[in-house]
């Protein structure tokens, strides 16, 4: 798994401690599983611009790359490896 | 709805007694000095906190100044989606004349006050700050979009009045500053009575017929929303632009911190109380 991914699994399982590690693979469905709430979407953004060290151009975002771990990863890191 | 058509009509009666234009009302000034605030300190999203303590006069103003920006930009995101509702809203078959008429005077209000806070931006700040928001599509039950558009309104305006009804009022303030507060305030308190009017009726009419599972989810939606709603006024990109280290650290610090929960739950209280007095929400959010 790479760093970044890594890092983004962490902030998700200490945002919601209840949601169990074990559940949470590369391509869980992060919505429709309830391991991520889409209010939560904002506040990661902000996590995601501070791995990038730049800000999202949220106007190129779209709702199904939050899907998943894997899908996350592939939208926002796809370049770093 | 003949109590909120009779409300409508006196809302509706009083913006057309106020009707202005924000072209006539407002002088820009070529520039801002940053020797002025801009914003109260005390409602800076790091007050009282060791960072903020730790900042001279002008690194604070500056600060104050970035969050202007920010604040007017959460006001122009919020605005803008209310625009597009309100829009949709207007000629509802099954509501009476008085509500779209007074729908007219509340797009004519929320695109002026879009137009005064852009003009700032863009003028002084150069830029609005991105909107982070986003929303995933999703079926809904009869009623329950048109309820949460308007839920989600009452929210986004009673946080947003409380600052402009204190900065309205803060003599320290830069003129120009105090009057884009106090001309957002004087409209917003219309918006507002109609607001959780509108809000409260549509929950009586509607949730009846929802499914317990339903209910139970708009109600923590809404608790939710108030929380994303508040993540805004904590904005890693002002810190940087007031020149602070490690933004994005100060932002979960901010948000962390107990003085800083407290002035959420101190300004949100009575929006909290009026959801959960009317059951919309089943518990206090926690901010």
């Amino acid at each position: 798994m790479s760093n970044f991914k890594t890092q983004i699994r962490d902030w998700i399982l200490a945002k919601n401690p209840k949601v169990d590690g074990a559940v949470l693979t590369d391509d869980a469905p992060l919505l429709e599983k309830k391991i991520l709430t889409s209010i939560q979407i904002m506040d990661l953004i902000l996590y995601l611009e501070h791995l990038q060290g730049r800000p999202v151009d949220i106007d190129q975002v779209q709702p199904e790359n939050f899907h998943s771990l894997n899908t996350i990863h592939a939208a926002f890191f796809a370049a770093a490896g | 709805m003949e109590r909120l058509a009779k409300i409508a009509r006196k809302l509706s009666d009083a913006s057309i007694k106020r009707y202005n234009s924000p072209y006539e009302e407002f002088q820009w000034p070529e520039n801002l000095s940053l020797d002025d605030w801009h914003f109260s300190p005390e409602l800076i999203s790091i007050y009282g906190l060791e960072e903020f303590d730790a900042l001279n006069d002008a690194q604070r103003k500056k600060l104050a100044f970035w969050e202007t920006v920010n604040f007017f930009g959460i006001n122009i995101h919020g605005e803008k989606a209310l625009i597009g509702g309100l829009a949709e809203h207007l000629y509802y078959m099954d509501w009476s004349p008085e509500l779209s008429e007074y729908l007219h005077h509340f797009l004519d209000e929320e695109n002026k006050h879009m137009t005064v806070f852009g003009t700032f931006c863009h003028r002084y700040g150069k830029k609005v700050y991105a909107d982070k928001k986003m929303s995933f599509p999703r079926k809904y039950e009869k009623g329950e979009a048109d309820f949460l558009f308007f839920a989600k309104v009452v929210i986004f305006e009673e946080l947003v009045d409380h600052y402009n009804l204190a900065m309205g009022k803060d003599e320290r303030l830069h003129p120009l500053a105090r009057q884009i507060n106090q001309y957002h305030h004087n409209d917003e308190s219309r918006h507002l009575a109609f607001g959780r009017e509108l809000t409260k009726k549509l929950f009586e009419q509607w949730s009846p017929t929802w499914k317990p599972e339903t209910v139970a989810g708009v109600q923590s939606y809404l608790a939710n929303y108030m929380v994303s709603t508040w993540r805004e006024y904590y904005n890693p990109a002002v810190y940087a632009d007031a020149g602070i280290d490690n933004g994005y650290a100060l932002y979960q610090k901010a948000w962390d911190a107990p003085v800083c929960r407290a002035h959420r739950e101190a300004v949100s209280r009575s929006c909290i109380d009026y959801f959960l007095e009317n059951r919309m929400m089943t518990e206090a959010p926690a901010l």
